[in-house]
């Protein structure tokens, strides 16, 4: 076979793959949806303004809470040396 | 029409024929330029991914959250401007809350516990929300509600009953009667809520005062001239907004953090060295390739294209297989961020984000990697491809 036929083929078979990867997707995105809408309700009730994913330092856990000054507030003369600071941009005032 | 197909399946066969003859050279730029491809694509996606979860579980967060500050750090709240604030025309409600961080010494684990009042009703996110038990009732002292990871970290097994410490090293005492189902993860990981008072008992916080107060609002449009009367009315208080919160989500995630420059770099300097690549000039062999080419009747143009062929082939695989397993990484939890995101937590929660698929970030990915790619390489085909055949044989 032609080396361009194999390589059409080749070609077919990554937008089949890419259709059934947009496909799961979607499914898994519609059941975060209806996940959200209790979690929505969660939020509200208990106040909950941040994600809970780094909890090593109070600054990158709740992060709409905390200001630019935080990471250096532990001592005088404190750096931020926590390794999800690096993640983040600095929020804003 | 038969004949130009014909003309572009040849151009496609010499070229992919001209790949695998370079096998070496051609499968190390693929291998270097998809790598390249799935950490740019990565990075996107995990803060696309983190992004559009915290902006839409974060859209019901009350209207305005209302802190003391003083010498600027946090402290206590009066409960006394509780009233002043329902005082404001347009608050519908103020609910006072108490929430810190609890370091266990034990486990070394930051948890973060949320104490509120009786009033609030649980009923309606109740089924959903708790894989057992229920929440705490109004006839309980220190019944507390905690997630699973806190449950695992604390040993707890079928136990019910834990003890924490106070400040002052006294003991207090909590019994277990719900459990977050997982499904909340994301938001209550290092979670452990109680009541109000069982809060202030536990981090020796006097009945009078509280970490904060959260204020909803009857009208949204109203929210920020209410935030004002506050900080007008408590001298010194620290007032965010349902706005201010959604926006800080808007800008953390972004390429000016610390890996996001790092991937930049990466991505900036892979570039670099293949352009450069690209740009120090052919082999002997190459050379003599394009001599016989044109003694053979190839036209310039002939030669362009099938120089252009080879790095459009390898560029469009490059980036088929960056991004596929780029987003292959992010659903399967991100182990290449997660252990950034996590850094030294003790708690550590899986990192379960579904990015939104847009066009535009897959174009951005796109018109960032290809594009450049295939300029890098446009003089150095036209300077390949315009070589004298006599000069060289």
């Amino acid at each position: 076979m032609r080396h361009a036929y194999v390589f059409v083929l080749i070609i077919a078979c990554v937008l089949v793959f890419e259709l059934c990867l947009i496909q799961t997707v979607e499914h898994l995105r519609n059941e975060k949806n209806n996940d959200a809408i209790y979690l929505k309700k969660m939020a509200h009730s208990f106040g909950l303004s941040d994600l809970a994913i780094s909890t090593e330092a109070r600054y990158t856990r709740h992060l709409a809470l905390t200001d630019r000054g935080a990471p250096f507030m532990d001592h005088v003369g404190s750096l931020e040396h926590f390794p999800s600071g690096i993640f983040y941009c600095p929020p804003q005032d | 029409m038969q004949n130009r197909l014909n003309y572009l399946a040849n151009i496609v066969d010499y070229s992919i024929s001209g790949l695998c003859r370079k096998y070496a050279k051609n499968s190390s730029v693929l291998v270097a330029f998809s790598l390249v491809i799935f950490v740019f694509s990565s990075f996107l996606l995990i803060t696309s991914g983190l992004k559009d979860s915290a902006l839409r579980l974060l859209q019901s967060v009350p209207d305005i959250t209302v802190q003391q500050l003083s010498a600027g750090r946090q402290v206590g709240i009066d409960r006394a401007w509780q009233e002043n604030i329902a005082a404001i025309w347009g608050v519908s409600a103020v609910t006072p809350r108490v929430w810190g961080y609890y370091f266990d010494e034990t486990t070394g684990a930051n948890f973060t516990v949320v104490g509120l009042p009786e009033a609030v009703d649980y009923s309606k996110i109740h089924d959903f929300t708790l894989a057992q038990g229920h929440y705490p009732t109004t006839h309980s002292v220190n019944e507390v509600v905690i997630s699973d990871n806190v449950r695992i970290l604390l040993g707890l097994n079928d136990r019910k009953f834990f003890t924490f410490f106070r400040p002052g090293l006294s003991q207090i005492s909590f019994e277990t009667v719900g459990v977050f189902s997982k499904t909340t993860e994301i938001l209550t990981a290092d979670l452990i809520l109680m009541k109000l008072t069982a809060a202030q008992d536990l981090f020796l916080i006097v009945p009078q005062q509280v970490t904060d107060f959260l204020v909803y609002v009857t009208n949204p449009l109203e929210t920020n001239t209410i935030a004002r009367k506050i900080t007008e009315i408590i001298p010194g208080a620290r007032v965010v907004t349902k706005e201010q919160i959604l926006k800080t989500y808007n800008v953390v995630f972004d390429w000016r953090s610390g890996v996001g420059s790092v991937c930049l770099l990466v991505a900036l300097f892979a570039f670099i060295i293949l352009a450069w690549d690209k740009a120090s000039g052919m082999s002997e062999e190459e050379k003599r390739e394009v001599a016989i080419l044109k003694l053979l009747g190839w036209q310039t143009r002939d030669i362009m294209l099938v120089r252009f062929t080879e790095s459009l082939i390898v560029a469009f695989l490059s980036f088929v297989i960056g991004w596929t397993t780029a987003w292959l990484h992010i659903l399967a939890g991100g182990s290449l961020f997660s252990p950034v995101l996590l850094g030294w937590s003790v708690l550590r929660p899986e990192i379960n984000v579904v990015p939104p698929l847009t066009f535009s970030d897959t174009l951005l990915i796109f018109v960032l990697s290809v594009v450049p790619y295939l300029c890098a390489t446009i003089i150095p085909v036209w300077k390949s491809s315009t070589i004298r055949a006599e000069s060289v044989l």
